[in-house]
């Protein structure tokens, strides 16, 4: 594996609380504290746990921009951890000319350049700081193999603030790549010309030269843009993780469930369960679980009070050691009950079995049209199912078939309040008439069906196949059906995995940019060469489905690395919206042209 | 499918058995490429074996069926057959195949372990395969059947460029592994129990040059050969001179950049920082200096003239009168004192530090330090630009200047001076030169309220009782271990002192955590919550105790769990000792050992006893759950007293 964001988070752990140990000093045995900015608040809480910041004498965690707020406490070492901003940094010289702590540790989490450099060691004063350290961490760690990028939404440039994300990105794993995107997107084509010439500049800085020295071909950062697949955010996942993202949300980590009031924290470092059981499929899920908890029952019945008696002493005691630890399984246990049992009301309240039938039926093309009709037709009428859903429904239909015919048939029956409350609103019937125009579809499932048909690809077969055989009990007979569909991203990067001569129709058209640090250690790269690690990066979006697809195609072939990213982490509500936005926007530009035209006219 | 995949496996083994024996490799792969590729091309929609007519649906499923049932009789058929079917198949397509072969092969094809047949006859030509590990030499002498393959070879026109124009750039093959002629052998891959032969294909790592089998060779890698001292085996090059060379999957997977592994850029910028800094420290000293000296006149001056005011006061109380206007003699001197050229001219008209414009109210005043024109803002409404005061203050904070005999004479004088007429020994100066001017004392200040230092103090005292449990844990640890591996009693006495020095830490923190929570804690409705007057550290003091609380909790169970590991080790070896003296003769037990031995015996029938009283009540009371476990337990009670009776021997009751 060279590309883990799991390694990145824990060799920066070691870098900004452990490391100072090493020195040795008398000082460093201090309690300590941590600034943090806002930015780096998020990195920090989805990567760290506080009781490994406990763990570390971090008994105080501040905003930077709360410094005056602080008292003055001489006797804790400060580590400040920032994004270097102008804010920040103007910031973190104000608390250094008026300092609270008894010394600093400065760690950036992306380059700082030299005149914010200048500006701290001009406000370093007392001769404070200690250390002044770039870390690249500029994103927020979801998986081992997922980011998501924090960009604030009131940022001047956000291409630039984007490009700079993914700078540190590719910083914190040494990679400099060659830059693959999407020549159909405009902001995948602006985000890779930003992109090259950060890399192209920052050589004077030397951090990009040399960063390859150990691999034969070069790393490849593949930008897209999730309009080439506009279904997958669609369609009802059925692993866990998104599962959840779809019926509950996670935002950064953070399960927030209904009736709970506490958030909960889920994250795949510190919960093993969580870990094994993030890519399971629904029917394999409840299986673990259950067996999960009988494993606890057993651990915990050996040694219940009752028992107790008539066990020894030792054991006794050795049972009240072990007290605490069985707190936290009851706790955990207790977590994801609560989780999957939201999970599951979810699903049998809203018909999603039928639902998700249906939905992988018309997404992968297993039945032709006439006979998916009538079932499409009839969950529409089912007064239980929720609008969105009815609505995800028609939007895949008309994307797969493009019959406007059938449109006027479908909204009649999405507005009939017998059968759908509340009736969908403007934007919504709007984006079902323009969907299937919006997004060109049309060849896309054309290639995706062809490619299940070609038999030089592999790779597409092999997993379907997979999760064919791999599921063998008794829920799965529904997951067999559930799982079908493919996201788009494994037809872009099989060529890339291993690009063959037959002209392969690829479903994104892919330009190529290469740096020129790249240019000096490879040469003229050739772009027919198999890549080894790959960087993508969806703009407007990844899904949890698509990480487990990645996570897949690293674990089925050990030579590939995959990492993925995304500017968020779409389910179909937030991708339904940013749609409904993108129509609505769409139609007031018409409406405006068609304003100007009738002013244009009146003046003529 | 897997199919496909079969047919791409022995697809190779047919080209490689073919390549095997010319001299001239990349035609010969090229060659064998057309032979394969024509067919294909032929009919598209049908494909047909050149051999046997028979129809074919795919490409690989052609390879295949030629591996299958054309490959024995190819070594001897090919010879007379192939030349003719390739001239054939030639005229019959013509020109297009040719094209076709020449746009294709340019762009050389390449996959990881993908075994596609194609991808590997390229890498092949890439790195100018010869065969299957025999070297050169060997190559035209030993191998009589194949070498009639030279011919068609031959026969074929070199039409396409060879991408390997530069034959220096050739990998050394001196270690390579010769098959071995007569002995069977098999794929040097761990999990690979093929025999290595002709269909399952004889090909060496070019990196590591053990002989496998064509599926664990479809890696490529870039290699270089090694320069003089570096041994003989080809170094991976990852640079553009890197040629790519098949490899086997461990050489692929020992790469660099997996040995590496994930690689994670911190870029450590210190010691840039602190040369900026101490260039800014250097300006910033160089300045404060001057200041303090232009302070330390001035105080001077100030004191001068006090001392001549108070006394002229006795004679003419309002001998001040002068004080103020632009006549007056001290400000001359001050203007002296920093330079004419420093001092600023009256026409500027906005402040040095806020910018603001000069009017009636914001008037301009000289700092009397670096001269600059600045406003009077001492509660902060622009930007403390500058302030009035007595020179006293300063002197108090900064009491080892070195001042005139005067000042410091007159240094108690000047401090009764009351407030309203201060302004006789006042200085202006701007807020810059006042804090260049304070700096020393500011650095040196521990004055400031420290409502947190109780917290401190005691939690500092826990924090280096944590240090040495912190480093003592992995000491017992590490002698822990050496002790379970090796029976020796040497180490025993390390440990048990490590062991106590461990326990009384542990019991020192403890107490400590103890007290740290009864002076700041207190229990309110079942928690903890803090004490009123620490209540604005209320985080700061929550953390740190439940960071000492998970310390110790943490620590106690690694302790303890080492400490059962020792116990279960002494156990084991007093059996084995036992059993040692068992097997020599029958145990002369030791008066002592009787006694025990006795102790435990009556223990053991006494509880016996309780076991059965427990057996008949709960029968009487019908609890048959409970009799089975009880039951269960007077077993083991029998068993034990049994063993102890046999130890015993005679020696019982």
């Amino acid at each position: 594996m060279t590309l883990n964001l799991a390694k990145v988070r824990d060799t920066y752990f070691d870098q900004l609380f452990f490391k100072n140990k090493k020195e040795g000093d008398a000082n460093d045995v201090l309690a300590k504290v941590l600034l943090l900015d806002r930015t780096t608040t998020s990195v920090v809480s989805m990567c760290y746990t506080q009781t490994q910041l406990l763990q570390q004498e971090i008994v105080l965690i501040e905003l930077l921009e709360n410094q005056d707020q602080l008292s003055y406490m001489k006797h804790m070492n400060c580590i400040v951890y920032i994004k270097p901003t102008v804010a920040s940094i103007s910031a973190l010289a104000k608390e250094l000319r008026n300092p609270h702590f008894k010394n600093y540790r400065l760690f950036f989490n992306n380059m700082a350049n030299k005149s914010q450099l200048e500006q701290i060691a001009e406000a370093d004063d007392y001769e404070l700081v200690q250390r002044v350290v770039e870390l690249f961490q500029d994103y927020l760690t979801i998986n081992d193999n997922l980011f998501t990028l924090d960009i604030p939404r009131d940022v001047a440039n956000p291409f630039i603030e984007e490009s700079n994300c993914l700078i540190s990105l590719l910083l914190s794993l040494k990679k400099c790549p060659i830059i693959k995107f999407d020549s159909n997107s405009l902001s995948a084509k602006k985000l890779s010309s930003e992109l090259l010439y950060a890399i192209n500049s920052n050589s004077n800085n030397n951090l990009f030269e040399d960063l390859n020295k150990k691999s034969d071909r070069p790393p490849v950062l593949l930008l897209l843009d999730r309009k080439c697949d506009p279904i997958t955010p669609l369609l009802m996942p059925w692993t866990y993780q998104s599962m959840i993202h779809e019926i509950i949300g996670i935002d950064k980590n953070i399960v927030q469930l209904k009736l709970a009031k506490e958030p909960i924290t889920l994250s795949d470092s510190h919960d093993v369960f969580f870990k094994e059981s993030i890519y399971l499929n629904y029917g394999d899920l409840t299986d673990k679980f259950q067996k999960y908890v009988e494993d606890y029952k057993k651990q915990t019945k050996l040694s219940s009070i009752e028992n107790l008696k008539t066990q020894n002493l030792v054991e006794l005691k050795n049972m009240l050691t072990k007290f605490p630890q069985f707190r936290k399984l009851l706790n955990n246990i207790l977590k994801h009950l609560n989780i999957i049992s939201e999970i599951d009301n979810h699903i049998s309240a809203q018909n999603m079995w039928e639902i998700g039938e249906l939905e992988q039926i018309i997404a992968s093309n297993l039945e032709s049209q006439a006979s998916i009709k009538p079932r499409l037709l009839s969950i529409l009428e089912t007064s239980s199912c929720s609008t969105t859903n009815k609505i995800k429904l028609v939007l895949l239909y008309m994307a797969r078939f493009h019959a406007y015919s059938d449109l006027e048939t479908f909204i009649s029956r999405l507005e009939n309040p017998g059968f759908t409350s509340p009736p969908p609103s403007a934007s919504q019937i709007s984006l079902m008439k323009s969907f299937g125009k919006r997004f060109n579809t049309g060849g896309l499932f054309e290639t995706s069906s062809h490619n299940t048909n070609n038999i030089s690809n592999l790779f597409n077969k092999k997993i379907s196949i997979n999760q064919l055989f791999n599921s063998s009990n008794n829920r799965t007979q529904p997951d067999n059906v559930f799982m079908q569909y493919i996201p788009v991203l494994n037809d872009i990067l099989s060529p890339i995995i291993r690009p063959s001569n037959q002209a392969h129709e690829t479903v994104a058209k892919l330009s190529t940019l290469v740096p020129d640090a790249v240019k000096n250690q490879y040469g003229n790269v050739n772009s027919n060469e198999p890549a080894q690690d790959i960087i993508v990066y969806i703009k407007g979006g990844v899904t949890y489905e698509e990480a487990r697809l990645v996570h897949e195609l690293s674990a089925s072939n050990p030579s590939i690395n995959v990492l993925l990213g995304g500017d968020k982490v779409l389910n179909s509500s937030s991708w339904l919206h940013d749609l409904y936005d993108a129509t609505n926007d769409e139609e007031a530009h018409l409406a405006e042209r068609a304003d100007r035209k009738a002013q244009l006219r009146e003046l003529l | 499918m897997s199919q496909s995949q079969d047919s791409s496996d022995t697809g190779l083994t047919a080209e490689n058995s073919k390549t095997d024996k010319d001299s001239e490799p990349p035609q010969s792969s090229q060659s064998v490429e057309l032979s394969n590729q024509k067919p294909k091309r032929t009919s598209s929609a049908t494909l047909q074996c050149p051999i046997c007519n028979e129809a074919m649906i795919s490409i690989h499923q052609l390879n295949r069926h030629i591996d299958d049932t054309h490959v024995e009789s190819a070594d001897t058929q090919k010879g007379r057959e192939d030349p003719s079917s390739k001239l054939t198949t030639n005229e019959i397509v013509g020109n297009d195949i040719k094209s076709w072969i020449k746009k294709k092969l340019p762009a050389e094809p390449t996959s990881l372990f993908s075994p596609g047949k194609r991808k590997t006859i390229n890498l092949d030509l890439l790195d100018g395969n010869r065969g299957f590990g025999l070297s050169d030499s060997l190559n035209d002498a030993s191998k009589s059947p194949r070498s009639k393959e030279q011919l068609p070879m031959e026969l074929l026109p070199l039409k396409s460029v060879s991408p390997r124009n530069s034959r220096t750039n050739e990998i050394t093959r001196s270690h390579w592994r010769q098959p071995s002629i007569n002995g069977a052998l098999s794929c040097s891959h761990p999990s690979c129990k093929r025999t290595l032969n002709i269909k399952n294909g004889i090909v060496n790592c070019r990196k590591c040059g053990n002989l496998f089998c064509n599926e664990h060779t479809h890696c490529k890698v870039r290699l270089r050969n090694p320069e003089p001292g570096e041994g003989k085996l080809p170094l991976y090059d990852c640079t553009a001179n890197g040629v790519w060379c098949r490899s086997c999957e461990t050489c692929y997977l020992n790469k660099p950049d997996f040995v590496a592994g994930v690689e994670v850029t911190v870029n450590d910028v210190t010691v840039q920082f602190q040369q900026k800094r101490s260039e800014f420290i250097d300006t910033k000293t160089l300045r404060r200096i001057k200041i303090q000296k232009r302070f330390i006149k001035n105080a001077n001056l100030i004191t001068e003239r006090f001392v001549a005011n108070s006394r002229a006061s006795f004679w003419n109380g309002f001998s001040l009168s002068a004080f103020n206007s632009k006549n007056d003699p001290l400000i001359a001197q001050q203007k002296q004192l920093v330079g004419s050229d420093n001092w600023q001219d009256d026409s500027i008209t906005h402040c040095a530090i806020c910018f603001t414009n000069f009017n009636f109210l914001i008037r301009k005043h000289h700092c009397r330090l670096c001269g600059r024109l600045v406003c009077n803002d001492p509660d902060g409404e622009r930007m403390y630009c500058s302030i009035l005061l007595p020179i006293t203050s300063f002197i108090e904070k900064l009491p080892t200047l070195n001042y005139a005999n005067l000042v410091k004479q007159n240094l108690p004088k000047m401090l009764e001076v009351p407030p309203e007429s201060q302004d006789r020994i006042s200085l202006r100066c701007c807020v810059d030169c006042k804090n260049d001017l304070l700096h020393s004392w500011k650095v040196s200040d521990e004055l400031r309220q420290e409502s947190d230092r109780e917290i401190f103090t005691i939690y500092n005292g826990i924090l280096v009782l944590k240090n040495t449990i912190s480093t003592l844990l992995p000491r017992y640890r590490k002698l822990v271990e050496e002790i379970s591996q090796s029976d020796a009693d040497a180490d025993r006495l390390d440990l048990n002192k490590a062991r106590l020095r461990l326990m009384s830490a542990l019991k020192d923190f403890e107490g400590a955590s103890t007290r740290f929570r009864t002076q700041f804690l207190k229990l309110q409705d079942g928690k903890l919550c803090i004490k009123n007057e620490y209540s604005n550290h209320k985080q700061l003091v929550l953390n740190m105790y439940q960071s000492t609380i998970m310390f110790l909790q943490d620590n106690l169970e690694t302790f303890k769990s080492l400490n059962a590991k020792i116990q279960e080790n002494e156990k084991k070896t007093i059996e084995k000792m036992e059993a040692g003296v068992q097997q020599t003769e029958r145990p002369r037990l030791t008066k002592r050992e009787v006694r025990e031995k006795r102790e435990k015996l009556m223990v053991m029938k006494e509880q016996a006893f309780i076991v059965e009283n427990l057996i008949d009540s709960a029968t009487k009371q019908r609890k048959f759950d409970e009799i089975d476990l009880l039951l269960g337990n007077k077993n083991e009670l029998a068993k034990e007293i049994a063993v102890l009776e046999e130890e015993l021997g005679d020696e019982g009751f």
